[in-house]
């Protein structure tokens, strides 16, 4: 028998694509905390390249892995639908501050969304690309569906969010020192709406308030992104 | 766990009902979150049966999204090709938009403030 029968006997079974993803994924959180919780590397960045590496060094390709993966991935849907509910829980507790949070919301989406997808069109990105990249503000499982839904690459954008939520955690809070931005509701909002679960993290960093500010952004901006892309993506497509 | 489970999935189905129906373009998983997120809104209490379930799986995001995240790493010349670009569009975009939302919200948050003032010496 050779390596490749071998192989495909292996893959006509999910449980060694089940295998491989968890195995990346414990590496990639032992790695998290050996390394004390490094914000340029979440385990989402290096999770993924040690499976990618696995699929390079096993003889197998990644479509027929994503393809056995549906196992797991299949609980991405429910996982979705769930984020209602801590989103509902935050949502009791900005009653006073509604007009500043929306006004501040709807500015601070379309502006991600906008400011990126103009530079990538002058760039001459094509629109499959577009569509992967609008929305990299947005919590990865809402991004993937919204991407997938304008007809972009998952994978792409799940890269293009993690890359935005590393580079926002690290940007916002000296960017709020320069502007001179010290209430944590403002430095937490921004970090939850540009840079979603890492910049929700790196505000619980800061302090209780950013934190909570910070996911309140994440939950809303991911639920008005999903409502809001798809017609602005449409639009800016014309 | 597992009453909540079923539910999620049932929000799941309504929004993957929804996406056919309507031919939205954008997948049933989200919109389900947005019917959900509504219904509790309406409903004015949480559900804990459901909070259950959502806190399980919300825990183990990262592992279920790994397989597509890993797709990055095979798209070949679409990513080799277009990287510098991307890379430009991401930390212009992400820059200019920190400091928007830093901008706004700052003077809502002043403008709320004097509001309250006002309403409070009043």
């Amino acid at each position: 028998m050779t390596l490749q029968t071998l192989a495909r006997e292996m893959m006509a079974t999910p449980a060694l694509a089940i295998v491989m993803t968890l195995a990346a994924y414990m590496l990639a959180l032992s790695l998290y905390r050996l390394m004390r919780y490094p914000s340029w590397a979440p385990p989402m960045l290096t999770g993924s390249l040690l499976l990618a590496l696995f699929i390079a060094v096993l003889p197998v390709d990644y479509d027929t892995y994503y393809l056995d993966a549906h196992w797991l991935t299949l609980l991405l849907g429910p996982a979705t639908v769930g984020l209602a509910v801590p989103l509902y829980e935050q949502f009791q507790h900005i009653k006073r501050l509604l007009i500043p949070l929306t006004v501040s919301l709807l500015v601070g989406s379309i502006t991600a969304c906008a400011a990126t997808l103009a530079i990538a069109w002058a760039l001459g990105l094509s629109p499959d690309i577009l569509a992967s990249l609008a929305p990299k503000s947005i919590t990865t499982p809402i991004a993937i569906g919204v991407s997938e839904g304008l007809g972009g690459y998952p994978g792409l954008t799940a890269g293009i969010v993690t890359v935005t939520g590393i580079l926002a955690a690290s940007t916002i809070p000296p960017l709020a020192l320069m502007l001179r931005c010290h209430d944590p509701r403002v430095v937490g909002l921004a970090l939850g709406l540009n840079g979603h679960g890492l910049g929700t993290a790196r505000g619980f960093g800061i302090d209780a308030q950013t934190g909570a500010f910070a996911s309140l952004a994440m939950g809303l901006n991911g639920a008005l992104s999903a409502i809001v892309l798809p017609w602005l993506a449409g639009w800016l497509g014309q | 766990m597992l009453k909540g489970f079923m539910w999620l999935m049932i929000f799941l189905v309504i929004g993957n009902l929804l996406q056919t129906v309507l031919a939205l373009p954008v997948v049933g998983s989200v919109l389900g979150m947005l019917v959900l997120f509504l219904v509790l809104i309406v409903r004015r209490r949480s559900s804990r049966s459901m909070g259950v379930a959502a806190g399980h799986l919300i825990h183990y995001f990262t592992l279920l999204i790994l397989p597509s995240a890993a797709g990055l790493f095979f798209l070949g010349t679409t990513l080799t090709d277009n990287w510098l670009r991307l890379l430009i569009a991401i930390v212009l975009g992400t820059l200019i938009s920190s400091v928007v939302t830093l901008v706004t919200m700052q003077a809502m948050v002043r403008w709320q403030q004097r509001r309250d003032d006002a309403a409070g010496a009043s």
